[in-house]
């Protein structure tokens, strides 16, 4: 797992590239922290690299969500491979996250 | 019914690519398509998972994953441990409708684990832990 990140005003945008699961989590858990303790608020996931993702993942977006919820933060997501869209639609995750089909959508979801 | 593949190492978050890894290949032998491939890699994941913080939180010991195909061309897994046992189908299901704040973090690898298999059934004899799950192509 790699993962790409990029500020555009106060949005953080962040591409997720390869696998999401149980070992890859830990390290994407502390850069996403790092960004957050930076002040980050706005979180957009890019997620049209990311092939693979498990419950560990999913517990990350979610502690992720909850922390950013408390500081009236935003997520979102763009850009779902199938089998990362059916984990999320499976979950219920779909229901409790704007997913959206670009980045501009997304950008514009976190602007209005 | 023919055995593809049989894989023992010690249960550790350092073996969990090549335990899944041992089950997608299978899948592909199977002639799984990639969904296909990747439920069953997904469903491996979460029940090793469980095996490496649950069943041996207090002990190591070793995982034995056991492949094999039947002649409709389905996908039959056993997993082996000799910790802690834990009956899955116990487990409640979450509640896949609750919003930000009330959603527990936790408990959707059972789930999914239920959700993705045709048959998954968790088996205790004398001190081993045998959970075993089908997948078929389509």
């Amino acid at each position: 797992m790699e993962i790409e990140v990029k500020k555009e005003l106060d949005i953080f945008i962040i591409k997720i590239i390869g696998r999401l699961d149980a070992v890859t989590t830990t390290e994407f858990e502390a850069a996403i922290n790092g960004l957050i303790a930076e002040g980050g608020n706005k979180l957009i996931f890019d997620m049209g690299e990311l092939q693979y993702v498990s419950s560990a993942g999913l517990r990350s977006f979610l502690g992720t969500a909850k922390s950013l919820k408390a500081g009236n933060g935003l997520v979102a997501f763009f850009s779902l491979q199938e089998s990362v869209n059916k984990v999320f639609q499976m979950s219920g995750f779909n229901k409790i996250f704007k997913l959206f089909n670009s980045m501009e959508e997304a950008t514009k979801f976190m602007n209005t | 019914m023919r055995t593809i593949s049989k894989t023992r190492l010690p249960a550790s978050l350092d073996n969990l690519g090549q335990l899944t890894l041992a089950v997608s290949d299978a899948a592909k032998e199977c002639g799984f398509g990639d969904e296909k491939v990747n439920d069953a890699e997904l469903v491996t994941e979460e029940a090793v998972v469980n095996i490496i913080k649950h069943a041996y939180k207090f002990k190591q010991g070793d995982i034995e994953i056991t492949c094999k195909a039947d002649d409709s061309g389905r996908l039959i897994v056993e997993i082996e441990d000799t910790g802690i046992g834990f009956d899955v189908s116990s487990a409640h299901a979450p509640d896949i409708d609750a919003d930000i704040e009330s959603r527990p973090i936790g408990g959707l690898g059972i789930f999914f684990m239920k959700s993705l298999t045709e048959d998954l059934n968790y088996t205790r004899m004398d001190t081993k832990n045998i959970l075993r799950f089908v997948i078929s192509i389509s």
